[in-house]
Parts: structure tokens; C-alpha cells; sequence
């Protein structure tokens, strides 16, 4: 065990500290949940490839660095203190390019990792369907195989950023005849194709952070098929093992959250020590922000010594899902009598922040997973309890 | 001993939950948030018609003289419905207040409460901000001298202020000409006790309605949807997410009824009391909010499905009336103090 970064990796962080300095915006972009937001970030990925930051633990013929999975770890703490913008691209560069670097051919990682990297193809994933959520085996929209071409037809929802992506990554019935986890393919679908319906739906913010996404007789490619057919249940695992494990949340993301949670504390503490449970709430955030920070190098460690992530990639987002509601929560009690207030008085620029995260934090225990269904994963394939 | 409401109060709680889920539907609240911040007046006269408005108005004055004991029920039911015309903060907050000062003002005032000649709303003693004050006709507040003066709302200057619940309406103000005098300030520290013992009563109330609410939707929802073939309400892990709620507010409801009770009798201890209940009605909205929308899945956290309407609700109702921190360290500092009589047989003392 060696707790210290190499000289590379200290060289590395000051690198991209000083390209962060030089490069984030002074102004915060827009939300990307709205059209004028969703083009800035898709400038600012951009701006990133520019300076090779895409995607840093890419192999470099695809617009990456070759990095090791710890200076992906750096290169995220030194992005969070940075306050950069959220990636748009989230979906591509941390779940479809690792599956695509594990099961695309060649041809398919050339044709879709570099413009992922530079922000021009922005993905949005379909899995799940009206009545395909936690079960996600019970999905229904059907891909059949004619000559060159898949024909997409029916329905995905809740897809994360559809309304401005442009394409979809997702799995799709091929065998009509099939059941359950049989019969699936992983599909890469262009969602400006012909017969491709997309309906907007508003969160709780009421911007339109996911949509609803109708195939009617949808053509695609045969080349757009990742893996082999049938073996889309086995792709689509390594895919959700890598958000729930990995790459999705990184440590980065709570620490800078539990810094501002103390920060807040500090300067209001006086109105906060009112209520003994925030002391501790602070307390609490900062140590599960830490341990979840020393679990990740752990796991990168290991992974970068040849393990693998298995079950446990579950605790993960259990973990990281309840902190983040737990933080802001805490961050609203400190706030107190004027919690509810986003514009008008004093300080409402602050809480609004707040509230906004506090907002898609409660989504945090649903997407990717939920917890529950997290619970009894971690319980039968981690403890081996009975099902 | 009787802790049990009457059948009439039951009665009338029964009546008014059938109007509010009649005439207070999601779809009427959410035609309100279009209405860039315009009240919904209809709403208002249809309660005023209906005395509901006037129900703790006494009966001299023209009111049908409720007490907080009678009026918390129709308080749970207005947060039940997510009632977001300020009908709650009348009956248990001006109209108890104006009650507790003498004059021929205050009487007035109430006259035209019940008359329907105007509406008045007061200032959070914490935040000087005025639900409503648009509509209003005066506030209520303690000046800076301390003294409770009406103002006009009349050439004051108000700003709205938005809210995460587009239901909320509530400015910030400023007179334009000093108030009128209702109490002077020698009475500064007991009325202000009162007023906030009353907003916090109010809010702990509408916050049972509203963790009711939320757990029905969720109970509802978890019998309709399926996956792997089961209602999702089979699953126990599901199961137990709305049973925590339930324990949460089953347990949270008598510590508001007896604060209800401790008002209405001046109890030396009413001031815990509320505390209790509005932390207690406040974490089971909290719990309810969370744990609703978890049982929900992706369908809870759309701005078309309904539940939001009261999560929202509950952070406003959490964070107003003292938030939390307010109660928790007013009753520790008696808790903690020498004389405070604790243990068995100290509970009704
Ligand atoms: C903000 C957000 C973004 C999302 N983005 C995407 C996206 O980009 N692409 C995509 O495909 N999907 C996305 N989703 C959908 C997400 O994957 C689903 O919400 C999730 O899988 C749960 O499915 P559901 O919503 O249908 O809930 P349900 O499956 O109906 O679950 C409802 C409740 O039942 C519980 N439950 C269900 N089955 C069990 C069980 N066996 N045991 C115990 N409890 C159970 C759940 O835990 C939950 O509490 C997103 C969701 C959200 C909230």
C-alpha cells in the first residue's frame, strides 16, 4: 500500500488545474435541461476536446489520454473544485464509451467514441419503458431484423436529456418470440431518424430533463447493433455496472458538496446550532463524502490492478444516492425560515442552488437503480441470502 | 381523561373534507400557478360563503366561535388538499390573535373578516414576509417600537417573492404610513409568543393533512403498479418505506392535538406543546415526502403527476412558523432547565 500520488500524477493535476483556471467560464452556463443550456454545454465539451480533457482515460486514437483510472479521479477533483459545467455527455463518455471500448468492433469505436468525445453526438439511454421500470427484463420495443436493417418500433421513457440528444443507446426486443432477459439487443439508435417521436416530460424543476421516446417502424443500421444479437442482457449489465459502479457519481461531486455544506454551516452557525442534529448532519456529510472517496481509490486501485467491479457496485450507489439527499437536506434545515425562497430577498440566489439540488437529489435513490432493487442485490448476490 | 373529538367535530371535519376535495382539486391549484401570482378569489368567497373563513370568529361578532380544538381538524383537511388560499392562517392565526386584544378596533376588524369586506394577513415575526398581502387589506405586525399595529396595505410597497411552491404566494412589504395601534408594546412579549405558538400550531396541523395525503397517493399508486408481475406494494421493501410513514404521523397526530387543547386553555406549557407538534407533524411530512416519492419510482418526480404539489407544500410549512431549529432549541432550553417537570405523571401537568 503507497498513499501517495506519483510525481507523474502530481504533474498531471497541476496540468489540469491550470487548463481548468485558464478555461471555465466565469459565468455559470444555463441549465442543460433547456435548449439555450443544452448548446453551451455541448460548446463547453467542445472547448474540452480542445484542450484533449474529453475523455481522459480513453485510449489517444480515440480522443483520449490513455489515463489511468486514478488520474481519472484526479482529473474529477480538480473539475469539481473548479465548478466546471456538468458533462452533457455524461451518458456517452462514462456508460456507452466504456461498453463500446468492451464489446465495439472496431469499426463502431471509431465511428462513435471520437465524435462523443467532441460533443457532437451527445447520447441519451433507453432502457426503460411504461412498464419496464425496475423490471427492466419486461421490455417490449421490438427491433426485428430485416436484410441490413433493424425495424424499431415501440416505446422508451424517462431518457435523461432525449429532447436535445442525438442519439439513443439502449436495448431492444430482436427475438419477438423471447422472454424476459432472452432475446434482447443492445441497439444504437440516431433519434433524428424517420418515425422517431420524442415528448418532452418536466421534472420537479419543470425544465424537460427527460422525455418520453416513440419508435413507429424505425430503420436503423444492422451495423448499430453492439454485441452480439441476442446478447443484449450482457452488455447492458457491464453498462449499468459501470454508472452504478464508477464512473456515473464521482467522489469529487459529494466532497465539493459536503465543502459547501460546511462552508454554509459556518456562516450561519449560530442559527444553525439551534438545532442539534445539524452539527452532526454536517459531521456526517464530510465523513461519508470521505469514505466514499477512499472506497473509489480503493476499487480504482484494484480494477487497475486487473479486479473487477462485481455486486458490490451496488453499495456504491446506495451510498452516494442517500448522502446527496442527506447534504442538501441539511443544507435547507441550516437555511431554515427562508428554505422555500429562489428569487426576491437576500440570499435567494444561494438557496436556490440548493433547492435545485435538493430537488434532483430525491431522484438520486431512483435512476440508475433503485435503491431497494439495490438492496436486494447487495443481499442475494453479495451476502447470498436467500431470494 | 377524554382525548377524542366529539362526533360533531368529527362530523364537520367529514363535511369539510368532502368541499375541499370537491372544489380544491390539483387541477384548480395548478390553473392558480398559471395565473402569474393572481389569487384565486372565487375560492375565497366560496369559503367565506360556506363560514368556513368566519369559524372562529365568536358568535357575538357574527362568527361560529371554533376553537383551535374544533378547528384542527379542518386545518389537516386543508393541507390534505394543499388549500393554498391563506383560509388556515385566518382561523387560527388572525382571528385568534385579534381575539386577544381588547378595543373597538380589533372588533372591527374581525366585523369586516366576517362581512367579507376584506382580508388581513400578518407579518412573520421571523422574516417580516406577508403571505398574501396583495389580497389583504391589512397586516398585522409588531413595528419597530414593538407595539402590534394593522397597516394599510394601501400605497405600501410589496414585492412578490418566488417560492419552490408556485402555490405560495408572499411579498415582502413596506408600509407607507405607520400602522394603527392595536396593542401596545407592554404586551410585546406574549402576544409575540402567541403569534408564533399559532403559525406553528397552523402549519404542524396542514402538515398532517399533507403527510396523509402524500401516503395516500403512494398507497394508492403501489396497488395499481406493476412489476415482475406484482403490484409494487407487494414488495416489502416498498411496504416498509410507506409503513415508516405511517408509524412517523401516527405518533405525530396527538402531540398536535394536545396543542390544540393547550392553546385553547391557556396551558403554562402551550408554547412546548407546539414545538412538539410542529416538529413532530413537520419530520412526518418530511419522511412522507420522501419516502412517497420513492415508492413512486420516475412517475413521482414528473411536474404532471400531483405528488410534488405537496412535497413542495411541506418544505414551505417546515421552514415558516419557526423552522425547526426554533422549536428544537425552545424546548431544550426547558427541558434542560431545573424546574422542569419531566417523567411519568408530568405529561398533562
Ligand atoms: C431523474 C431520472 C432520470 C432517469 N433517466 C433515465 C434514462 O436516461 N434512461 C432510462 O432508461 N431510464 C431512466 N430513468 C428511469 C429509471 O431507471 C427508473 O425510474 C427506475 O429503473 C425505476 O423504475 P420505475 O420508475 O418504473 O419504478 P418502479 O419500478 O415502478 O418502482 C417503484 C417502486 O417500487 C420499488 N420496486 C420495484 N420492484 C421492486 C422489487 N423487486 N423489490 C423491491 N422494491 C421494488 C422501487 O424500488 C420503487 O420504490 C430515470 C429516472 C429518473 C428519476
Amino acid at each position: 500500500m503507497d498513499l501517495s500520488f506519483s510525481k507523474a500524477e502530481l504533474e498531471f493535476r497541476k496540468e489540469i488545474r491550470s487548463w481548468l483556471r485558464e478555461n471555465v467560464p466565469d459565468e455559470q452556463l444555463e441549465s442543460f435541461d433547456t435548449q439555450v443550456g443544452f448548446q453551451q454545454h455541448r460548446d463547453w465539451e467542445k472547448t474540452l476536446h480542445a484542450g484533449n480533457w474529453g475523455m481522459v482515460t480513453w485510449p489517444k486514437e480515440y480522443g483520449g489520454r490513455g489515463c489511468s483510472l486514478i488520474e481519472w479521479l484526479i482529473f474529477e477533483e480538480e473539475y469539481y473544485r473548479a465548478k466546471a459545467p456538468l458533462r452533457v455527455n455524461q451518458n456517452g463518455l462514462f456508460l456507452l464509451g466504456p461498453t463500446l471500448m468492451e464489446f465495439g468492433s472496431k469499426e463502431q469505436k471509431e465511428r462513435f467514441l471520437p465524435k462523443m468525445a467532441l460533443g457532437e453526438e451527445i447520447w441519451a439511454q433507453g432502457w426503460s419503458e411504461p412498464n419496464a421500470g425496475s423490471d427492466m427484463a419486461a421490455i417490449r420495443t421490438k427491433a426485428i431484423r430485416k436484410g441490413e436493417k433493424y425495424v424499431v418500433t415501440g416505446q422508451k421513457i424517462w431518457s435523461t436529456r432525449a429532447v436535445w440528444a442525438d442519439w439513443i443507446f439502449g436495448m431492444f426486443r430482436t427475438d419477438p418470440k423471447s422472454e424476459r432477459h432472452h432475446g434482447l439487443s443492445f441497439i444504437l439508435v440516431p433519434l433524428n431518424s424517420k418515425g422517431v417521436t420524442i415528448r418532452p416530460i418536466a421534472q420537479l424543476n419543470g425544465l424537460t430533463g427527460f422525455a418520453e421516446v416513440f419508435f413507429d417502424e424505425v430503420e436503423v443500421p444492422a451495423d448499430c447493433l453492439l454485441g452480439e444479437e441476442g446478447d443484449g442482457w450482457k452488455v447492458a449489465m457491464a453498462t449499468a455496472g459501470f454508472e452504478r459502479g464508477l464512473m456515473l457519481r464521482s467522489p469529487a461531486r459529494f466532497q465539493e458538496t459536503a465543502r459547501l455544506l460546511v462552508d454554509l454551516y459556518k456562516e450561519n452557525k449560530q442559527q444553525a446550532d439551534n438545532d442539534p442534529s445539524i452539527r452532526e448532519a454536517v459531521l456526517r456529510a464530510y465523513l461519508d463524502a470521505e469514505s466514499y472517496c477512499l472506497l473509489t481509490y480503493q476499487t480504482a486501485s484494484r480494477l487497475v490492478n486487473g479486479g473487477h467491479i462485481g455486486p458490490e457496485s451496488s453499495t456504491n450507489k446506495v451510498f452516494w444516492s442517500e448522502l446527496d439527499q442527506s447534504m442538501h437536506s441539511t443544507a435547507l434545515s441550516i437555511i431554515g425560515a427562508r428554505a422555500d425562497l429562489m428569487s426576491g430577498i437576500t440570499g435567494a440566489d444561494l438557496t436556490a442552488d440548493w433547492l435545485e439540488g435538493w430537488l434532483f437529489a430525491q431522484s438520486g435513490p431512483i435512476y440508475a437503480g433503485t435503491n431497494e432493487v439495490q438492496r436486494n442485490i447487495i443481499s442475494e448476490r453479495m451476502l447470498g441470502m436467500p431470494r | 381523561m377524554d382525548f377524542t373529538f366529539t362526533e360533531e367535530q368529527l362530523l364537520f371535519r367529514d363535511s369539510t373534507r368532502n368541499l375541499l376535495t370537491a372544489e380544491v382539486t390539483p387541477s384548480r391549484l395548478r390553473k392558480q400557478w398559471k395565473s402569474h401570482g393572481i389569487a384565486d378569489t372565487d375560492l375565497w368567497e366560496k369559503m367565506l360563503d360556506l363560514g368556513i373563513i368566519s369559524s372562529t370568529i365568536p358568535e357575538e361578532l357574527g362568527g361560529s366561535g371554533l376553537n383551535s380544538v374544533d378547528f384542527v381538524l379542518l386545518a389537516e383537511e386543508c393541507g390534505y388538499v394543499a388549500l393554498a388560499e391563506p383560509v388556515v392562517y385566518t382561523a387560527l392565526v388572525v382571528v385568534p390573535l385579534l381575539c386577544e386584544l381588547e378595543g373597538d378596533f380589533p372588533r372591527e376588524l374581525l366585523s369586516g373578516l366576517v362581512k367579507g369586506d376584506y382580508r388581513i394577513s400578518v407579518a412573520c415575526p421571523f422574516t417580516g414576509l406577508v403571505e398574501d398581502a396583495d389580497t389583504s387589506a391589512f397586516v398585522l405586525k409588531f413595528n419597530s417600537n414593538k407595539d402590534l399595529v394593522a397597516c394599510s396595505v394601501t400605497g405600501a410597497e410589496l414585492s412578490p417573492i418566488r417560492s419552490i411552491d408556485p402555490g405560495r404566494r408572499v411579498f415582502s412589504f413596506k408600509e407607507c404610513e405607520p400602522g394603527k395601534v392595536l396593542m401596545k408594546n407592554e404586551r410585546f412579549e406574549c402576544l409575540h409568543e402567541l403569534l408564533i405558538n399559532l403559525m406553528a400550531f397552523a402549519n404542524a396541523a396542514q402538515s398532517l393533512g399533507l403527510s396523509q395525503r402524500m401516503l395516500d397517493l403512494a398507497v394508492s399508486y403501489t396497488k395499481d403498479r406493476y412489476q415482475f408481475n406484482k403490484p409494487i406494494g407487494s414488495f416489502q421493501a416498498v411496504k416498509h418505506l410507506l409503513a415508516n410513514v405511517a408509524i412517523k404521523l401516527e405518533f405525530a397526530k396527538p402531540s398536535v392535538y394536545r396543542a390544540a387543547h393547550s392553546l385553547l386553555h391557556y396551558a403554562p406549557k402551550r408554547s412546548l406543546h407546539v414545538s412538539h407538534a410542529k416538529i413532530a407533524a413537520c419530520e412526518a411530512a418530511s419522511l412522507a415526502a420522501k419516502n412517497s416519492l420513492q415508492a413512486h419510482g420516475a412517475m413521482g418526480y414528473t411536474w404532471e403527476y400531483d405528488l410534488h404539489i405537496f412535497i413542495k407544500r411541506s418544505l414551505v410549512l417546515s421552514s415558516t412558523g419557526g423552522d425547526l431549529g426554533f422549536h428544537k432549541a425552545r424546548l431544550l432550553d426547558s427541558l434542560f432547565s431545573d424546574d422542569y417537570q419531566l417523567g411519568p405523571a408530568a405529561t398533562f401537568s
